[in-house]
Order: C-alpha cells, then sequence, then structure tokens
C-alpha cells in the first residue's frame, strides 16, 4: 500500500470520486488524498485510487464533544482497516444537539470552556484507541462568540494538544477567517497555537459569501496571501508532514484541484 | 445581556445556541436567552441563514442530481432555488432539518423545474422521484420514541408510471429514454436514523402494511386491516424499520 515518505512534505488533495479518472492521470503531482467520505459501493475508480496514493483518514467519524456510540467507533475502525492512514482526523466540532433533534450540518466550534476541554480529551482517548493511529484534529473557526467562554480558541488546542499527544491539524482557510473577524492580521492570530504539534495543513480558498457580508470558505485555489502563510508556518511546524488542499464537491473542476496542488507545491518549491 | 443558567451545563447552552442557529422563529424573537450581546446576536443570525442556505443547496444539488444531467438543455438546476427572492423568506422562517421545511424547498425546486419544455414524457415523474429524494435527505429531526408503529415522517411510498430505476440507470449511460420503459412501479423512499437512504420497488404486500402503519394501530390491528397472518405483518414491519419505513416501540 502507498505511503507518505518521511522527510519530506506530501502535497494533496481530497478525493473527489467525479475525478478519479483525472487524479489517476496526475502522475506524480498529487502525493496523497485524504477521503472525507467512504467510497460509493459503484465507485469503479476506487480500487485504483487506494493502490496508487496514500489515503488520509478525513471522514465525519463523530463530533468529539460527546462520547462516540459503539457503531460509530466500529465505522471508524473499518474506515482505517480499508484507508490504513498514518494519522486520522476530526475536529474541534459540536455542530448537533445531544438528542440528535436538531443539527446544523456544517462545521461549528464548541465553547472554549473547561468542560469542553475535558470532554474532547476524554472521547478523542476513546476514538485514538479504537483506530489504533494516531489521532489529529482540525481548528474550526466561529463567526460570533458568546459571553461564556472561559479561555481563548489557542489556549483550548494548546491545552488540548499538551494533555491527549495528538496531532494538530491546522486548517489555515479557517484561521484566516478568524484572524478575519477578530479583526488581527493571521500570523497575530497564530502566535498561541502550538505550531510544533502541526502534522497537516489544509489550504484553500476564501470568497465573499452573500448571507454573512464577509469572507468565508470556498472551494477554490488558495490565493497567494493563505500559500505564503502556509510556508511561514511550515518554517515553525517541525512535525508537519502533509499539505491538503481542502475541496470536496460535485461540482469541483478537475482543473482547479490540478491548479491548486502545483501552486501549493510551487509555494513549497517541490517542482 | 442573559447570563447562561448557572445550572446549566456547558453541553447544555451549546444545545441550545444550537438549536437558536436551526431555528428562525427562536432567533426572531425578542429575547434569545442566550448571553449574546446585540451585536453577537446579529452576527448569528447572519450565520443561521448562511448555514440554511447552504444546507438547502447541498441536498437539492445531492437530491436533483439527475434532472441536473439536463441543465444545458433547460438552463435550470434545483439548486438555484436558494439564490431567489422567495428563499429570502424562507430563511426568516424555517427550521433548518425539519420535514415541514424540506417539503417547502422540495415543492419550490419542484414547482421551478416544472416550467421548462420537458426533455421527455417521464420528465415530470423524475422530478417527483427526486423531490422524494430530497425530503429524506433534507429531514435530519430525530423520531421521537413510539409505542405503537408508525410510518416515519419523512418515508414516502409513491406510484410512478414510468419505470424509474430503469431510467435513471439509462440516465447515468447517456442513453435514450424509449417508450417501453413505460411501466407502473411503486417505490418506497426512506432514511434510517444514521442518515442512509433507500428507495426500493415494494410489493403491494408490503405497501399495504406500509399504508396501515398509521400511528393509530397496533400490529394485530395492522394485520386484521391487511387480512395476513401476524408473523408476516411483524416480518414486514421488522423489515420496514430496518430501512427507516417504520419506527417501532423499543423491545
Amino acid at each position: 500500500m502507498p505511503f507518505i515518505p518521511e522527510g519530506r512534505i506530501s502535497v494533496g488533495a481530497f478525493y473527489n470520486p467525479h475525478l478519479a479518472e483525472e487524479l489517476l492521470r496526475a502522475g506524480d503531482l498529487i502525493g496523497h488524498l485524504a477521503m472525507a467520505d467512504p467510497p460509493a459501493s459503484d465507485d469503479a475508480g476506487f480500487p485504483y485510487i487506494r493502490d496508487r496514493f496514500p489515503l488520509l483518514l478525513h471522514d465525519y467519524l463523530g463530533q468529539l464533544s460527546d462520547p462516540l456510540s459503539p457503531h460509530a467507533l466500529e465505522r471508524a475502525r473499518h474506515l482505517q482497516d480499508m484507508y490504513r492512514s498514518p494519522w486520522v482526523a476530526e475536529h474541534f466540532q459540536c455542530l448537533h444537539t445531544q438528542d440528535h433533534d436538531r443539527t446544523l450540518d456544517y462545521v461549528f466550534p464548541p465553547l472554549y470552556t473547561e468542560e469542553f476541554l475535558q470532554r474532547f480529551e476524554a472521547n478523542a482517548r476513546v476514538l485514538q484507541d479504537a483506530v489504533g493511529a494516531p489521532l489529529v484534529m482540525e481548528n474550526i473557526p466561529g463567526f460570533f462568540s458568546l459571553e461564556h467562554t472561559q479561555m481563548s480558541e489557542a489556549e483550548f488546542l494548546r491545552r488540548f494538544f499538551d494533555d491527549t499527544g495528538c496531532g494538530f491539524l491546522l486548517d489555515l482557510p479557517h484561521i484566516w477567517l478568524a484572524a478575519h473577524y477578530s479583526g488581527v492580521k493571521a500570523r497575530e492570530y497564530l502566535k498561541d497555537f502550538p505550531l510544533e504539534k502541526v502534522v497537516e495543513m489544509h489550504v484553500a480558498g476564501v470568497e465573499e459569501d452573500r448571507d454573512l457580508e464577509g469572507p468565508w470558505i470556498a472551494p477554490t485555489a488558495p490565493p497567494q496571501e493563505i500559500l505564503d502563510l502556509a510556508l511561514w508556518v511550515a518554517e515553525r511546524a517541525p512535525k508537519l508532514r502533509a499539505v491538503t488542499f481542502d475541496a470536496f464537491s460535485p461540482g469541483l473542476a478537475a482543473e482547479t484541484v490540478l491548479k491548486s496542488v502545483e501552486m501549493t507545491r510551487r509555494a513549497f518549491g517541490l517542482n | 445581556m442573559p447570563k447562561a443558567e448557572p445550572s446549566k451545563s456547558d453541553r447544555d447552552l451549546q444545545d441550545d445556541v444550537i438549536r437558536y442557529l436551526a431555528d428562525a422563529g427562536t432567533r426572531n424573537k425578542n429575547s434569545s436567552g442566550l448571553p449574546l450581546s446585540p451585536e453577537q446576536a446579529k452576527r448569528a443570525g447572519k450565520f443561521g441563514r448562511f448555514l440554511a442556505r447552504r444546507y438547502y443547496r447541498d441536498r437539492l444539488a445531492r437530491s436533483f442530481r439527475y434532472s441536473r444531467l439536463f441543465a444545458t438543455a433547460i438552463g435550470l438546476t434545483a439548486e438555484q432555488v436558494v439564490d431567489g427572492e422567495s428563499f429570502q423568506t424562507f430563511l426568516n422562517e424555517c427550521v433548518m432539518g425539519s420535514l415541514e421545511a424540506a417539503q417547502r424547498v422540495g415543492q419550490m425546486a419542484l414547482m421551478y423545474l416544472s416550467d421548462v419544455h420537458e426533455p421527455g414524457g417521464w420528465w415530470c415523474d423524475l422530478l417527483a422521484y427526486e423531490q422524494a429524494f430530497f425530503l429524506q435527505a433534507a429531514t435530519a429531526e430525530a423520531e421521537p420514541v413510539t409505542d405503537i408503529p408508525r410510518r416515519r415522517r419523512s418515508a414516502a411510498c409513491l406510484a410512478f408510471r414510468w419505470n424509474l430505476p430503469e431510467i435513471l440507470l439509462q440516465l447515468k449511460s447517456a442513453r435514450n429514454i424509449g417508450d417501453d420503459l413505460k411501466k407502473d412501479v411503486v417505490l418506497l423512499f426512506s432514511r434510517t436514523a444514521s442518515g442512509k437512504i433507500y428507495v426500493i420497488e415494494i410489493e403491494e404486500q408490503a405497501e399495504r402494511v406500509w399504508r396501515q402503519t398509521d400511528g393509530l394501530r397496533n400490529v394485530d390491528q395492522i394485520a386484521s386491516a391487511v387480512s395476513l397472518p401476524l408473523t408476516t405483518v411483524q416480518d414486514t414491519l421488522q423489515a420496514l424499520s430496518q430501512i427507516g419505513a417504520v419506527v417501532l416501540p423499543p423491545q
């Protein structure tokens, strides 16, 4: 099974099943593929993809603010058996109610409090044990704040990583947005984040959104500002192994994926 | 600005925030009961609208994917309805993930795509199929515990005049659809608690059981209403439960 080599950074993308042929034809351009969904039963391209690329497990395994069900843990194990991912990713998110009656169906951060920190740490340990692989956790941006938080996002993450030994999946557009809506520069916002724990980084574009009346994540090529930021982080992240263009959508064009990976490789001097 | 109740856990408060974001009616009230400043409440309102528009755009794109194959010919796709003026009103009223909201958006998409030069005589059946699929994809409410068998709220059983399962295969392979695919079929659409969607061709006997599972009759009464042996009805209900078409009392 293909693997991400030690000692150099792999640049990859998310697996978009409708682009399987183009991804397979891309030669050595794409170093790895992250899997946001399990392969469909009629996905004829997946066996070739699995033989060709190292795969990163980046599915929704469950929200770690709550204990994962035996079914969710079994599903996570099954996916990891299929992908043999060098690390398994989840998010700092809490998007559905405990009774499952309401869901936001989208990444949404928890309150940064002692109670949530304990909940995430306990449930992350269970998930990591279940999959038998290192767990990395991805930062999630907020768009508004409640007068209830007890610590900053950076402190929450730092304490989580120190206590659990998990790795950091640093999503740079998420950081850029959190900084933008906090009114500070991204590098300033990042100064208290534990960059020494970063194992993987996400890059992507941002676009104006009509409802937010401001920028939000978009499945477009990363702008130079994000790529410059990626390089700045990489210089401070000795454990960084992979940079992934974070976009998956049935409408995504092959050209966008390939161009974004090329741009990222160029920024890292890998072309 | 209210403070969070001291007895409430942070996790419970997070649930309140999620409900606030998902439910436009709650956001429209004068006081949210959440520790939100007026400025942050305004931002949360924007985020709630953003979430709902994103959610229905995604579910429409996934559900109306066969009619989308004709986007170039008809100049329309289902997900375009979320950018229309009438959707603004919907965003101010909807409970995201509710059956009622899914019915409204599904109807909007159906009306939008019906007003075109039809690519074939099967077009209306295809749209009805995709609308029923959308109801499953866009209804995320938990089902309340029941002490009597009943149909899952979003489940739907529809009769078609065209052989939809075969038509979908033809569309996937970009093959022409001839009159030989005119055939009466009855399809059951359902979704399990974990979100898996099923569309199955249902036999007449199972359909009768499903229709009599109205939340008013117990298993004995359903068996009597459909004139089938009790064990047959029990087995059918069990099978329907496994695909999320009915909800059974906990054992």
